[in-house]
């Protein structure tokens, strides 16, 4: 336990000396500000240790201010605790130079001497080497403690088989620079910190509860998400799984595509190498062959064809002069062969003489008989009525059965003598047939005549009436010419004179017909002058055909020859332009071997060129499409149907490891929110039937009993509750959030990154028994007097530490009680007996002496530094002995 | 003859590389091979078989041979090689739990040794059983690790793969353990012995079986907690491994290398720094200190006065009782005013009033006189004007 602190060369403090294991308790009295409070939290440096948990006046921490304000020099200031354990020891801190505190250990009780030399009336504080020499000389190591967490481990020990300052039970955990017991302590040492929160955590941590809390991390959402994101991810690639097949396979199209694209532009690559000098040496070829035969056409060949054309168009003119004297002279023999028969001129000619001559003759006789019109016509009206008689007798024997019987003359001159002239005048309609051949007897009905040599009656047939008539006729003609001779002498006279033309064109005719073997015989000559010229002609014609066959068939070679070349040049452009548009299709060649021509090479590199185009058209559509719906940023498409191939194939192990890691994470929930649960009612446990069984034999004032009830804090526990039923996560779990009440719990709790503490799980509540009644009281609320409720809270937190601490003389814990005035005469000593039976010291402080207390330490105003000397400054108080 | 324990000690660090390599076979093999065994001695200069066999630390199965459970187990612990327990060896444990519990309870009032020893034992069982949970993480840190660093080069799919084996095989079974809403888990199991501990720990008689009852829901409470710790450091690992991210990072292999012997090599300190602003809070200090080493400690002298100024302290009770011999007093304040110029001679406000908080002690009377005037008092250091107030005691007057 702690028997002495001194505080030297504090910026209060020169010398402060206090004892307190010599009393059951004891009182700093001294005016306001003097220090009181000083010197007690310097227990802070004892048994708080970790400077942001000392707690010090006005809520300072254990800052470089406050050590400073300790010690204000690193070697001239200390604080010295004595310890009374097994063996008596002291702790001494001081500061380094670097304002970080430095605790040491020596075993020995507290001296002055070890720390002052006297000079004169006064004491010099030795400097830190000089302590160190001094106890050395005492025989004494001062040994420093290595950190604080050795110092930590020095002070606080669990068991009572040491000599730590205070002895603490098992169930005390420790953790770093604090344990229960100096979590709660520091309530002890600074009273004015016991709050209803402080009082709720130090029941918590009387029971090791401090540690108990629900976590709700933005991690665990996170978690959530995450595998909530992989199995969105495990849906999209199902749902895309074939739409991908498709793709996948568009690329294999596409890439063997490449593949032979790559080929043939090889393939066309070497074609062109080889093709472009043959083309050359073609085109040059051509180009030589042309100009020769151009050459040829018209150096030679055209000049001949002229030279030729010239001789024949002479020919021609000759065979035109030929012909035309061939035309006459045929005109001529054909003109006379159009003429009249050579005899036929010649009897024309004589008729016309005789006619000549007898138009002479009529002139002659008209003028030599001198004939006068009348008696002409007289004698032509005489003729003219004779011929009529004639003709009417023709037409009348005409018409008589005699002259129709038979054909044969002699039957009809037969047929009239048998015949009387009833039958031979009958008309010749009554014939019913002719009687072809006469016979020598006439039969006659059924009698038969013997005919022969009959006379045969003559009579007059019309053969001889019509020859009678034609004497008639040309006497009458006679006698009309002569009548025109007369009566149209200028007629006659122009017949005349036409007949003498007829005459001279007549003999002209005959000249002519005499003159014909001669023309005859010079139409011959003509003629073969002409066949020799034609002749002539037909060989220049040969020769000029033969001259334009070659020349045609020069020309037709030259065209074929340009249009080779020709072909052969657009073949070259052609290759060219080819080359060109195969390179800027920018193709990597793969060597391949060449089986085809380079048209087909390149048709087929269209070709596919056309189809990888297509398919890539359709490649990068359903990329984009693929990439949309699964949110991926890969652009490299191996890379995606790797990444995709390899998301297929952990499918199965993803689902599997998914629900496993969902599964997990739902019971890291509901796991700890049920245990909590449990803790807290295994709390309640240890506080009515550990805690309130201590507490009720307190007695404080006029409370007969004091127990403490745990209010549960519903809300809390009902939402932990739910949490605590959540079995499984799923896949539906953020929407199933809004719900399920539970998950709805969860999320926001998730949401809020929430934690909840043990001491949100209840409150508390007093129960006090006054005169017999029990009074229930919220702590949070000041009970009672400010006196009385100062006790109750001291006693709960000292029945806190109790419990904690090893309940022995020898682990006797100091406590502050500032302000004692406040607390009401009567309490006090009950307090004292409290903390007599529990193994506290009480230091109470106030400006004035209170009765009641072992000990009073007087603090007197100074003008340095102040000084506490047990033999100056304490009072002592003795019980008096009970009298009755 | 058993052998000095240093000496046994001295052998196993001696030829620990050979105790390694043999424990290194037996993790893969099950047990040592007679020819296995004699390969691996050949490859050490000094033939230690009879050693082996004399400290104890190998054990002869028909032909062939095993190290000692306790120099596995040793070696285990050390290399931090740990052989993965199957969930069916977990289940045991609840079964043993059970089983202990309920005897236990039944011999609650039974012999006290009895009650310890079986006591001991769940926990005992208990250890085993996250320990057995505490192995098979740590075995599938160093697995995960490796796949991570990927120094294998494993591919992704066979990395899923792995996961979800892995998780399958730990994570699943764990869930089971740790689920409370099936009545049977072995979670549950615990609570309900615990509940039971609880109450023991507390009220049980006897104060050693409450701190074996107190030591073991202690154990329980840090056993839960342990394995959800188990079942989050499963998740954190075994989560990223089905996720695509890209393991084959220089850095993070250096990272998971620095994990595996973060002590082999010393590493800066990082993020620390000394150095001080002028515009901090403590600046002031901080170049005090600093100046502190170049000062001459000034002598700190301390002069114990023995003739201070005596505080006067007002003794209430002797006062009290002078009041109550004077009693009934007709002006309260003017006696205060007299007796504090006759006792104390001077009369100012501290003592003054000192006096007049007499009037608060109990049982008295006082009377106010509505009708008399205001009378004054000279202090030295204040004028009070105070009203004629008649004190007296109950049962008196």
């Amino acid at each position: 336990m702690l028997s002495k602190i001194a505080v030297l060369n504090s910026r209060v403090y020169g010398k402060a000396v206090v004892r307190v294991d010599d009393c059951d308790s004891l009182q700093l009295v001294g005016p306001n500000n003097i220090g009181k409070s000083t010197l007690i939290y310097a227990l802070n440096f004892l048994f708080i240790i970790d400077g942001n948990k000392m707690s010090f006046s006005g809520q300072r921490k254990g800052d470089k201010e406050t050590i400073h304000h300790y010690f204000p020099t690193p070697n001239q200031s200390y604080i010295v605790f004595e310890i009374h354990k097994i063996r008596t020891y002291c702790v001494l801190v001081k500061r380094d130079t670097d304002g970080e505190l430095e605790y040491y250990r020596f075993d020995s009780e507290y001296r002055d001497d070890f720390f002052f030399r006297e000079d004169g009336s006064q004491q010099r504080l030795l400097k830190f080497d000089e302590v160190q020499e001094k106890l050395a000389a005492s025989g004494l190591e001062l040994t420093q403690f290595r950190n604080k967490s050795e110092v930590f481990s020095y002070v606080y020990q669990r068991g009572t088989d040491n000599d730590a300052i205070v002895w603490l039970e098992e169930n005390v955990k420790s953790d770093g620079l604090s344990n229960n017991f100096s979590k709660v302590y520091r309530y002890l040492i600074n009273s004015k910190l016991i709050t209803n929160k402080s009082l709720k955590e130090a029941l918590i941590i009387a029971d090791n509860r401090e540690n108990e809390v629900l976590n709700f991390s933005q991690k665990n959402k996170k978690d959530i998400i995450d595998l909530l994101r992989l199995n969105d991810e495990i849906k999209a690639i199902k749902a895309v799984k074939d739409d991908f097949y498709k793709f996948r396979e568009i690329v294999n199209e596409y890439n063997s595509r490449n593949h032979i694209l790559a080929e043939l532009t090889y393939a066309f690559e070497e074609l062109y190498k080889k093709n472009l000098p043959e083309l050359d040496e073609r085109i040059h070829k051509f180009s030589k062959e042309i100009s020769e035969t151009q050459s040829q056409v018209q150096d030679f060949l055209r000049p001949r064809e002229q030279e030729n054309n010239r001789r024949l168009g002479q020919k021609e003119s000759e065979l035109t002069a030929h012909l035309r004297a061939i035309e006459k002279q045929q005109k001529e023999i054909h003109e006379i062969h159009q003429l009249e028969g050579f005899e036929f001129l010649t009897e024309a000619l004589e008729n016309l003489e005789r006619k000549r001559k007898e138009i002479e003759a009529q002139i002659t006789t008209v003028e030599a008989r001198n004939y006068t019109p009348g008696q002409i016509r007289s004698r032509l009206d005489i003729i003219n009525a004779s011929i009529r008689e004639k003709e009417n007798r023709i037409n009348n024997f005409n018409n008589l059965l005699i002259h129709k019987i038979s054909n044969d003359e002699h039957t009809r001159k037969l047929l009239n003598t048998v015949l009387s002239e009833k039958i031979t005048g009958l008309p010749a309609d009554k014939i019913l047939s002719k009687i072809s051949k006469a016979t020598r007897d006439l039969k006659i009905f059924d009698g038969e005549i013997d005919i022969s040599g009959i006379e045969l009656k003559d009579f007059t047939t019309v053969e001889e009436m019509t020859a009678e008539l034609e004497e008639l006729k040309k006497e009458k003609e006679h006698y009309e010419n002569l009548l025109n001779t007369i009566t149209d002498s200028e007629t006659v006279q122009q017949e005349l004179t036409l007949i003498k033309q007829e005459i001279d064109d007549t003999k002209e005719k005959i000249k002519k017909i005499r003159s014909l073997p001669e023309l005859e015989q010079n139409l011959s000559k003509l003629r073969l002058e002409y066949e020799e010229t034609r002749e002539e002609k037909e060989t220049i014609e040969a020769e000029l055909k033969d001259i334009a066959e070659d020349i045609h068939q020069k020309e037709l070679r030259l065209g074929l020859l340009r249009e080779e070349k020709k072909k052969a040049e657009e073949k070259l452009n052609e290759l060219r332009e080819r080359k060109q548009e195969v390179d800027f299709l920018n193709l990597q060649p793969i060597p391949c071997e060449l089986t085809e021509s380079i048209e087909q090479v390149y048709n087929k590199l269209k070709k596919y060129y056309g189809e990888r185009l297509e398919l890539k058209s359709q490649k990068d559509k359903a990329f984009d499409n693929l990439r949309y719906h699964l949110k991926s940023s890969i652009a490299d498409e191996d890379s995606f149907i790797h990444y995709f191939e390899e998301e297929i194939a952990c499918l199965a192990d993803k689902e599997k490891s998914i629900d496993g890691l969902l599964q997990s994470i739902s019971t890291q929930f509901a796991n700890p929110a049920y245990t909590l649960i449990k803790r807290y009612e295994e709390f309640k446990q240890f506080i009515y039937n550990k805690f309130n069984q201590k507490l009720a034999q307190t007695r404080i004032s006029d409370i007969e009993s004091l127990q403490i009830e745990l209010i549960d804090n519903k809300r809390v526990l009902n939402d932990i509750k739910m949490i605590s039923s959540i079995q499984e996560l799923n896949g539906q779990m953020m929407l199933e959030f809004d719900q399920s009440e539970n998950l709805s719990i969860l999320n926001n709790y998730l949401d809020s990154s929430k934690r909840v503490y043990f001491d949100e799980l209840f409150d508390i509540e007093l129960h006090l028994t006054l005169k017999g009644h029990v009074k229930k009281v919220d702590l949070a609320n000041q009970v009672e007097s400010d006196g009385t409720d100062r006790m109750i809270r001291l006693v709960i937190i000292m029945s806190i530490i109790n419990r904690l601490a090893v309940n022995h003389e020898l682990n006797r814990i100091t406590l502050f009680i500032d302000e004692v005035a406040t607390i009401d005469k009567h309490n006090r000593p009950e307090l004292v007996k409290f903390c007599r039976e529990h193994n506290f010291i009480p230091i109470f402080a106030a400006p004035d002496p209170v009765p009641g207390f072992g000990k009073y330490y007087f603090i007197y105003p100074s003008k340095g530094k102040i000084n506490i000397n047990e033999k100056l400054n304490a009072v002592y108080s003795e019980p008096l002995a009970e009298t009755n | 003859m058993k052998a000095e324990a240093r000496t046994i000690l001295y052998f196993l660090w001696n030829h620990f590389d050979l105790l390694n390599e043999l424990f290194e076979e037996q993790m893969q093999k099950g047990y040592l091979r007679r020819e296995s065994l004699a390969n691996i001695l050949k490859k050490y200069e000094h033939d230690v078989s009879d050693k082996l066999h004399e400290y104890k630390i190998l054990r002869s199965i028909n032909e062939d041979f095993e190290i000692r459970p306790v120099f596995f187990n040793l070696v285990e612990f050390v290399q931090n090689e740990f052989k993965p327990v199957l969930p069916e060896t977990i289940e045991k444990y609840g079964f043993s739990i059970t089983n202990l519990f309920k005897k236990i309870k039944e011999g609650i009032n039974g012999d006290k040794e009895i009650l310890i020893k079986r006591i001991e034992d769940v926990l005992s069982e208990v250890r085993h059983f996250v320990e057995s949970i505490e192995k098979n993480t740590t075995k599938l840190l160093q697995e995960t690790r490796a796949l991570k660093s990927n120094i294998e080069k494993i591919d992704y799919r066979e990395k899923v793969h792995r996961a979800s084996g892995w998780i399958e095989h730990y994570i699943v079974p764990l869930n089971e353990i740790l689920d409370v809403n099936q009545h049977g888990s072995l979670t549950n199991q615990l609570h309900e012995v615990a509940y039971f501990v609880n109450l023991k720990r507390l009220d049980f008689h006897d104060e050693n079986v409450r701190a074996q009852f107190e030591k073991l829901y202690s154990f329980l409470i840090q056993t839960n907690d342990d394995l959800l710790r188990q079942s989050k450091i499963l998740t954190n690992e075994l989560l990223p491994l089905i996720e695509r991210i890209k393991t084959e990072s220089l850095i993070l292999s250096g990272w998971i290398e620095f994990l595996r012997r973060p002590y082999h090599t010393e590493v800066p300190r990082l993020f620390k720094t000394s150095r001080e602003n002028t515009y901090q809070r403590n600046f002031y200090l901080v170049a005090k200190e600093y100046l502190e080493q170049f000062l001459v400690d000034e002598p700190v002298m301390v002069e114990e006065v023995t003739a201070f100024q005596q505080r006067w302290i007002f003794n209430r009770d002797l006062y009290k009782a002078k009041l109550e011999a004077k009693l009934p007093i007709e002006d309260f304040f003017e006696w205060c005013g007299k007796t504090a110029k006759k006792d104390f001679h001077e009369l100012n406000q501290e003592k003054f009033f000192s006096l007049v908080s007499l009037i608060f002690e109990d049982d008295m009377i006082l009377e106010a006189d509505k009708n008399a005037p205001h009378t004054q008092l000279q202090l030295e250091d204040a004028i009070l004007h105070v009203p004629k107030v008649k004190i007296d005691k109950h049962g008196i007057s």
